[in-house]
């Protein structure tokens, strides 16, 4: 176990309550997509948000290709980040490819999970006709990595610029901002082929943790087909789908986010069976 | 004004968080061919391509909601023909009639596109050619360095006698064999710590370190050398308590380096000597001597890889050119300079500028 996880994973802990909520934050992003979120939590609990290695303000040094090859490695940062912590009883929220990540931790650490709620999940992005509609064809994914090719030519500097206004600012709020995406195009390369070329579909009937999927009413990335799928394959599964479209509620409908979070959480017959 | 907007010679979208087109202008309309009750009221996924919609919610979308802004973005659109309209795009979020829109200025590319295409895979190209030449290099050496130990094995067993007498003359052979050997795994070992350089960020451990130890250990390595070459070597006049944040032993490969070369490229009799000055943050140490000199034009290149000062046809001096670029690079790992001053036929000055630290808490 190394002793840095907190550095390494750029961890943030807040708040004033005692049972942990985990935020992880989806592909392409890092922890302040949560900004919106988090802070309504801190009064009751402890939110414990952080970067992926690779992501954010992650020690991008602990990056290594064959760990951060599949998703189970993204999995070991989260249970890697409860083990240094001590956090048990711990309610994971993931958006997008950290749906996966947390059912995969989940599956792996069952005694430390309380419920999970996942915003956006799919367990596989490609299609697999006739029966699974992910979505996408390979050529789609190849496009994104063809975009994000193109972009990350200039984005290392777009973003070191931005980090450098950032740090003049010197505004506190403004800190978790301050490298939004990893800015090393070769590692979110290896991250989006781990991510949107994975099937984790059969992985779905092992998680015993209680899940709460939010979903919107119009996702391309989770389409509704999908959601229906995760639902019927989880063993223990609560749907709230939103009245927004998008893939990040999070960020475009915070509020609707929160209530549906909120409404979860107070539901203590929600809670998981499995003692911690 | 609006007649402005509709015919200004880029694209204009707004649309709101929930992804509905709420506008766009003619000049946009014309270059997606579509008539306008196509996109105003309809998601703004229908107007790209299947990778863009991916990079936009997971790109995109986050930057503009977290940062309110974003700048210089490439994003493919589709016009209505399944034609991709590569466009730059900056966009910003604004209040309006009530509710938040995000509103899009685009530029359409596609010379400068293919250009860009063209330079993505030039840099891809470079990027494989680059680990395939640091591969080659590992590889080559690690072969090398074998038959290296059997020649320097066998030649000291010779030496000892094992073999029966030798006659002095055979002896000094053996002494040439096995120098030339030791040069040869000098070499080998320049190339591999370079190899390992390239495969990724060098790894350093810096912690303070004290400029006059560090001077004089080097020194004590090299005394014989300066005596061999018959050069005067004058040592910096440095206090004990200056303190460097420095890996130890990257500093001292980097002070044997520098010294190293300055004793090689300055004639009998001259002179090698070392000086350290002080900045509010930082502790330079100087290494001149009073060689050959290196011209302004090679001291653009004297840091690159195989890079070496002096007529390429002359093979006299020592090494492959590796020494200064490996330098360069442990020292910028220790957030440090390395810099050169030099006039052909004067000499030349080595500076590595390091952050003063305090001493340890033990000195």
């Amino acid at each position: 176990m190394p002793t840095d996880v907190k550095e390494r994973n750029n961890v943030t802990v807040r708040g004033e309550g005692s049972q942990p909520l985990l935020f992880a934050h989806g592909f392409g992003c890092n922890q302040a997509m949560w900004r919106f979120v988090a802070p309504h939590f801190e009064a009751t609990y402890r939110t414990v948000l952080f970067d992926y290695v690779g992501s954010g303000g992650s020690d991008l040094s602990a990056y290594d290709s064959d760990r951060y090859g599949s998703l189970e490695g993204y999995a070991q940062d989260v249970l890697d980040i409860c083990e240094a912590l001590s956090l048990d009883d711990v309610v994971f929220v993931g958006h997008s490819v950290s749906t996966v990540i947390g059912m995969l931790a989940a599956i792996e650490q069952p005694q430390r999970f309380d419920r999970l709620v996942l915003i956006g999940t799919s367990p596989r992005y490609l299609n697999d006709p006739p029966d699974y509609h992910g979505g996408f064809e390979r050529e789609d994914l190849d496009g994104l990595l063809e975009m994000m090719d193109k972009n990350y030519i200039g984005w290392s500097e777009y973003f070191s610029s931005l980090l450098m206004q950032q740090a003049e600012a010197k505004e506190v709020e403004d800190e978790l901002d301050r490298s939004f995406c990893s800015t090393d195009p070769h590692i979110m390369r290896e991250f989006a082929e781990a991510t949107f070329f994975s099937d984790y579909r059969d992985v779905l009937p092992d998680v015993l943790t209680p899940v709460l999927l939010v979903e919107c009413r119009h996702d391309i990335i989770a389409p509704m087909a999908v959601t229906r799928y995760v639902e019927d394959h989880l063993p223990d599964a609560t749907l709230t789908v939103l009245d927004a479209a998008g893939h990040c509620p999070h960020l475009s409908h915070p509020e609707a986010t929160k209530a549906a979070i909120q409404t979860y959480l107070d539901d203590s017959s929600s809670r998981s069976s499995v003692p911690a | 004004m609006d007649s402005l907007l509709n015919t200004a010679p880029c694209g204009f979208l707004s649309f709101s968080d929930d992804g509905i087109v709420r506008a766009a202008n003619e000049t946009l309309l014309d270059k997606l061919q579509r008539p306008r009750g196509d996109v105003v009221g309809a998601h703004v996924e229908k107007l790209l391509g299947p990778g863009a919609k991916l990079f936009y919610q997971t790109h995109f979308f986050p930057l503009l909601k977290m940062q309110g802004t974003v700048e210089e973005v490439y994003m493919s659109f589709q016009t209505s023909a399944g034609e991709e309209l590569s466009c730059l795009v900056n966009a910003k979020q604004a209040t309006r009639d009530g509710e938040t829109v995000n509103d899009l200025v685009l530029l359409p590319f596609e010379e400068r596109d293919q250009y860009e295409d063209e330079l993505l895979q030039a840099k891809r190209v470079a990027e494989q050619a680059n680990q395939a030449k640091a591969k080659f290099l590992s590889t080559v050496s690690h072969e090398l360095r074998t038959p290296i130990s059997t020649i320097k094995s066998l030649t000291q067993y010779l030496t000892l006698g094992v073999r029966g007498p030798l006659t002095d003359e055979q002896t000094e052979y053996l002494e040439r064999v096995e120098q030339a050997a030791d040069h040869l795994d000098t070499l080998i070992t320049d190339i591999l710590n370079f190899a390992r350089l390239e495969a990724g960020p060098v790894r350093v451990t810096p912690e303070p370190v004290s400029v006059a130890e560090a001077l004089g250990r080097a020194e004590a390595l090299l005394g014989v050398r300066f005596e061999e070459a018959e050069v005067v070597y004058e040592r910096a006049d440095v206090s004990s308590d200056v303190y460097v944040r420095a890996d130890p032993d990257r500093l001292q490969q980097v002070l044997l380096n520098l010294l190293t070369n300055a004793v090689k490229f300055t004639e009998a009799g001259g002179r090698v000597s070392t000086k350290v000055t002080l900045t509010d943050d930082a502790a330079q140490i100087h290494v001149q001597d009073t060689g050959v000199g290196i011209s302004v034009e090679e001291q653009q290149h004297i840091f690159d890889p195989f890079v070496q000062a002096g007529d390429p046809d002359q093979t006299s001096s020592e090494g492959i050119g590796l020494g200064l670029a490996i330098s360069r690079d442990l020292v910028e790992a220790m957030s440090g300079t390395l810099t050169v001053e030099s006039k052909l036929d004067v000499g030349s000055t080595f500076t590595i500028r390091l952050p003063l630290c305090s001493p340890p808490e033990s000195a």
